[in-house]
């Protein structure tokens, strides 16, 4: 019973409540000078900020609510938290075009002179390695591994900011990973007919991981004593729906992304080949 | 009729072009892909003959009770090699004829990517299907079921050469189905005729690409276990061996990581021709395209996802299974999908009632039945009744009969036309469907029932007071019955080849491009490369499509064997590519790796270890340009019709892809034998490793030697790429001599163990990875070294080193799957 009653309590890490609310209040800064100018849904539509402001709530939802506290004693509320901060956040920040309304928060003169900034050889050099796409997947794949080898995960568990430096490294990964996946035309480093593959190759990294928890017949993990007993389950049950939340819901979820750009893909070739195919051929020869 | 808008001369020359040499050693040469689509069938026909006997044997033993028409251990053998011959030797090697045969036709190109490849997936097919039924003639065939679960399949329980038999002739047979497999993602990825853009493509064809893709993550898996096998039966090793840290159900996970997507690997393509000659015979275009190629591919994504509920009754945590039986009931959205498009189009069109739509029809009312009987034994209280009973034997059979062999029978009375020129006796083929039909519902769904009354699988025979008798003898009848319509299908093909009524280019009225081509087609298929408009190319005027696609006026590339090579992506023309010519190398290789295996078998070492160098030579022999390939390096010249260069090179040229997806294919090899040593880590009853962590004093430097020779092996390629030929040479000395150091303080690593391979379960993992992963290393090093030989002969310059970008990636490759191994052997453990 004394567990239960903790699901009303929310947590303010002051570090996490900064880490999220600055580029929340950036977004909204300019997003607000933006359609100042333009007009309301004008050069960002308002489902874009929608979009961007879900991916905000799931953030507080994941290490502000009731949740984080759960996730200190139940390691399956824990898994819930971690796929919150993969699978689920940075599709919805990067759905609300954050690159276009962080450029307009800058006051005009900096606004101005961002390009030259962006042109600085190692920002280049670092952005465009960073998002390259076997770097963004094999960074992403590490973190998700590296996490889970029973010393560093027991240290997240034990010690509140190794636990902050985990879940940056989950969210600052998996938004490298799925912005390789979503990015903006312009900015497309994967074609789309390798994004499918590429997705489902991640959610074999997750099935791993799952399956390893799931069917492993003795506790991996110190960290956690024997609080899940408060909850009615062991602590070898709880490892095990932990890997199965994150095998099977996870699995889901690249799915469902996989689904989706398919469909996509499918629909943007057409017209694409009809341009393309256009061959220009010599009768006159033979 | 039609083909004549290309003037005859240029026909005669593109035959003279294309032909294969004549007589039997001609042939042995061949690279066509419809010869060896059409050995393909044939093969596989002949093994489903030979699975059929051993079924009739079964039957026959089963008729009555107490009967002793074989003995036990001959059933045992029955059995297996039933499973064995139809699962693996069968069911999808006949897809593969198919897709051999119609892929390039379809498509729009005048063979596959890698038409030798495509040879040598035949040969060591065929080769791999008699060495697993060579068994025979010494009386030792597989007798532990198709999933041969350990320990029953260990060196103690399984004395014999049975079960190697087993284990290295589907080691073998694997190769054949991963290389096939990429030549099939290579051919879409680069072949497709200008305009063929994805949703464009037969569903036959989406079938094809997504079990292809399965197949290079899903064999490994397959191979992984089954060198644990053999290890543990020829050299004593322990992964299985619950006494000395193994686990038996390691088999089982490895094996169903496997399986359950080969389900849907021998079903999909097969499904997929369901929608494309069903909309022929309702004459329509398929209802719900789209969703139909998305349910293709999700099912096969999904596939891997549920191996467990093949796992049910192994003791698992409740728990888990929950989640999977939930998991394997998602299956039935996408299969759902499909058989209502199949439905709505039929609904909606006007259905011809000839052979073809009858398999088609027949298939959807059978696959009603299989996958109610899943959506049954995915409920765990129900599976934990039913399973290795007589109704999991009813489930299968009407999975497997009833998605795969219903159509694929319906395929050949629709392809069978273009094929050979001849239509195959409608009369008699509707008698086949019936016989068929009626046979096999005689014959399988009374199993359902007895499975109910308790009638375990694979038993030899029973006794009369179980009141199983008259149920088993209505099965034998059935089965018989079912028997006499293949019988019937056997001799309509034979009738008809010899004297059916010519069919004519398109007798179906069909809509696809391989319609559009005379029945047989000419050698090089298509006499100009046709450019495609839409998903009909020929029911274009009917179905009032906006894009008229062209046909019969495209290039004609006259100069050798060449066809267009185009982009992945949307289609387009990039390059004309040069193909390989016909040769003896595929042959030759298949029969070295057979010999390889007889030594492995055998335990001659003399043999496998002459084998295994014959077969490097055959590699390097087989890749070596020829004088004319060197003469004219690619992009040099362009062709004159189109202006597009000849030949391609870069990371998206077609060799480009074939190296890619080994690489992937690899890396997916060792991934899984990561996933069992954590596996087995993970399960430990006592320290692991046993000496606490491995010494890093050794590996560490030697890591540093590995990663140099990746630094000085990509120095080496950009040098050529600046056409630099001294620092190609350098760097590849460099990373030759720095793998050979590599190799040999890992040599030193491997003496300083004070345990041997065959210690424990850990040990059996340490040296089964590093040295698979040592073995890497020296096939990258002879790469480097054929290489570097080539580079003394001048073969390369900034414009002509694509074999110098392959090896070096593999060689990539072989450091990077190093860092893996580093950090879960000697890193990992010192986090534990």
């Amino acid at each position: 019973m004394h567990a239960l009653m903790q699901l009303d309590e929310w947590t303010f890490a002051p570090s996490i409540a900064i880490g999220i609310a600055v580029p929340a209040a950036f977004y909204a800064v300019g997003v607000a000078r933006l359609w100042r100018g333009a007009g309301i849904g004008h050069g960002l539509r308002v489902s874009r900020a929608l979009l961007f402001a879900a991916g905000v709530a799931t953030l507080v939802a994941a290490l502000m609510s009731p949740l984080d506290e759960i996730a200190d004693q139940l390691q399956s509320a824990h898994m819930v938290q971690h796929l919150i901060l993969i699978l689920i956040a940075p599709p919805l920040l990067i759905a609300g075009e954050p690159v276009r309304a962080f450029v307009w928060a800058f006051p005009r003169r900096l606004r101005t002179s961002l390009p030259r900034w962006l042109q600085i050889p190692f920002w280049r050099w670092l952005g465009l390695s960073l998002t390259a796409p076997p770097v963004a997947f094999a960074l992403h794949a590490i973190a998700l591994t590296v996490w889970h080898a029973p010393g560093p995960y027991d240290a997240a568990v034990r010690n509140e900011t190794i636990h902050a430096i985990e879940h940056v490294c989950f969210l600052g990964t998996a938004l490298l990973f799925w912005w390789v996946v979503m990015a903006p035309p312009g900015l497309r480093r994967l074609s789309v007919s390798l994004r499918v593959p590429y997705v489902i190759g991640m959610s074999m990294v997750g099935a791993a991981i799952g399956a390893l928890l799931t069917f492993a017949t003795s506790s991996l993990y110190a960290a956690y004593g024997n609080s899940a007993a408060a909850w009615g389950i062991t602590t070898l049950e709880d490892q095990q729906l932990a890997g199965l939340i994150m095998w099977i819901p996870g699995g889901f979820a690249y799915l469902i992304a996989a689904a989706a750009l398919f469909m996509n893909w499918m629909q943007a070739d057409e017209e694409r080949a009809d341009r393309a195919s256009a061959l220009r051929v010599r009768t006159e020869v033979a | 009729m039609a083909t004549n808008a290309v003037a005859v001369p240029v026909q005669e020359q593109l035959t003279e072009i294309w032909e294969t040499p004549p007589g039997v050693l001609g042939r042995l040469s061949s690279v066509d892909h419809k010869l060896i689509g059409k050995r393909y069938l044939v093969t596989a026909f002949a093994f489903l003959i030979a699975g059929g006997i051993e079924a009739a044997m079964m039957r026959m033993q089963l008729a009555r009770p107490g009967q002793t028409l074989v003995t036990p251990e001959q059933y045992n053998q029955l059995f297996t090699m039933h499973g064995v011959s139809m699962i693996f030797l069968y069911a999808l090697p006949v897809l593969s004829g198919f897709s051999n045969y119609l892929w390039p036709l379809m498509l729009g190109a005048r063979d596959m990517a890698y038409p030798r490849v495509n040879a040598l997936s035949y040969w060591v097919f065929v080769l791999a299907g008699l060495f697993i039924y060579s068994s025979f003639l010494v009386g030792q065939a597989p007798d532990g079921g198709w999933f041969a679960y350990t320990p029953l399949t260990s060196h103690d329980y399984s004395p014999g050469l049975n079960i190697d038999f087993y284990a290295l002739g589907l080691i073998f047979l694997g190769i054949s189905t991963t290389v096939g497999a990429i030549n099939f993602i290579a051919t879409l990825a680069k072949l497709r005729a200008p305009g063929m853009s994805i949703n464009r493509l037969p569903i036959f064809v989406w079938g094809t690409i997504t079990v292809s893709v399965s197949i290079v993550f899903a064999i490994p898996a397959l191979t992984v276990d089954l060198i644990f096998l053999y290890f543990d039966r020829a050299f004593g090793l322990h992964f299985f061996d619950p006494g000395a840290g193994g686990q038996p159900l390691l088999w089982q996970h490895l094996f169903w990581i496997f399986g359950h997507p080969w389900v849907y690997i021998i079903v999909l393509p097969a499904m997929g021709m369901v929608s494309d000659i069903l909309p022929v015979f309702c004459r329509r275009p398929l209802v719900g395209y789209t969703y139909v190629a998305l349910a293709t591919v999700s099912t096969g994504i999904i596939g891997f996802g549920v191996w467990v509920h093949h796992m049910f009754a192994t003791g698992l945590p409740l728990r888990s299974m929950s989640f999977f039986a939930g998991a394997s009931l998602v299956i039935a959205i996408p299969s759902g999908v499909a058989v209502f498009a199949w439905l709505a189009t039929i609904f909606y069109g006007r259905p011809w009632f000839k052979t073809p739509f009858l398999f088609m029809a027949g298939f959807v009312f059978l696959f009603v039945v299989g996958g109610v009987s899943g959506v049954m034994t995915a409920a765990i209280p129900f599976d934990w009744q039913l399973t290795d009973s007589y109704f999991v034997v009813a489930h299968l059979h009407y999975v497997l009969i009833g998605i795969n062999v219903f159509p694929v029978i319906g395929a050949l009375y629709f392809w069978f036309p273009k094929i050979t020129g001849r239509m195959m006796s409608e009369q008699l083929g509707k008698w086949s469907f019936w016989v068929m039909f009626v046979g096999f519902n005689l014959g399988f769904f009374p199993m359902h029932v007895l499975g109910l009354l308790g009638m375990p699988r694979r038993i030899y025979t029973y006794q009369a007071d179980f009141g199983w008798g008259p149920l088993n003898l209505l099965v034998t009848i059935g089965a018989l019955v079912f028997a006499t319509g293949i019988l019937l299908v056997l001799i309509n093909v034979i009738v008809s080849y010899v004297g059916g009524a010519p069919a004519g280019d398109n007798p179906w009225d069909a809509p696809t491009l391989e319609w559009s081509t005379t029945s047989p087609p000419p050698v090089y298929n298509f006499a100009a490369i046709p450019t495609i408009r839409s998903r009909h190319p020929l029911w274009e005027d009917r179905l009032g499509e906006t894009g008229r696609s062209e046909i019969y006026g495209g290039p004609l590339l006259l100069d050798g064997r060449e066809t267009l090579a185009t982009s992945p992506l949307d289609a387009r023309a990039r390059a004309v590519l040069r193909m390989p010519t016909d040769s003896y190398w595929p042959v030759t290789l298949a029969v070295s790796l057979t010999v390889f295996f007889y030594g492995a078998l055998l335990q001659w070492w003399w043999l496998a270890a002459a084998a295994g160098v014959a077969t490097a030579f055959c590699c390097a022999a087989w890749l070596w340009p020829s004088e004319d390939a060197r003469q004219l390096p690619p992009g040099a010249v362009t062709n004159a019709e189109t202006d597009l260069p000849v030949g391609q090179t870069g990371q998206t040229s077609v060799g480009g892809w074939g190296m890619s997806l080994l690489v992937l294919n690899e890396a997916t090899f060792f991934a899984y034998l990561l996933f069992s040593y954590f596996y087995l880590s993970s399960l430990a009853q006592h320290a692991w490793p046993p000496e606490g962590p491995p010494a890093l004093k050794l590996v560490l430097p030697n890591t540093l030697v590995l990663i140099a020779s990746s630094v000085t092996a990509w120095w080496a390629s950009r040098g050529i790429e600046a056409d630099n030929r001294n620092r190609l040479r350098i760097g590849l000395i460099s990373s030759i001599v720095l793998g050979a150091v590599f190799l040999t303080i890992q040599g030193f690593e491997f003496t300083s163990k004070d345990f041997r391979p065959n210690a424990s379960a850990y040990s059996s993992s340490f040296f089964t990875i590093t040295g698979f992963h040592a073995a890497h290393v020296l096939i990258g090093l002879l790469m480097l070294a054929v290489i570097l030989i080539r580079a003394f002969r001048g073969h390369f310059r900034s414009s002509n080193h694509l074999a110098v970008t392959n090896a070096v990636l593999y060689w990539h490759f072989v450091d990077v799957v190093w860092l893996a191994v580093l950090f879960s052997l000697y890193i990992a453990p010192r986090f534990g």
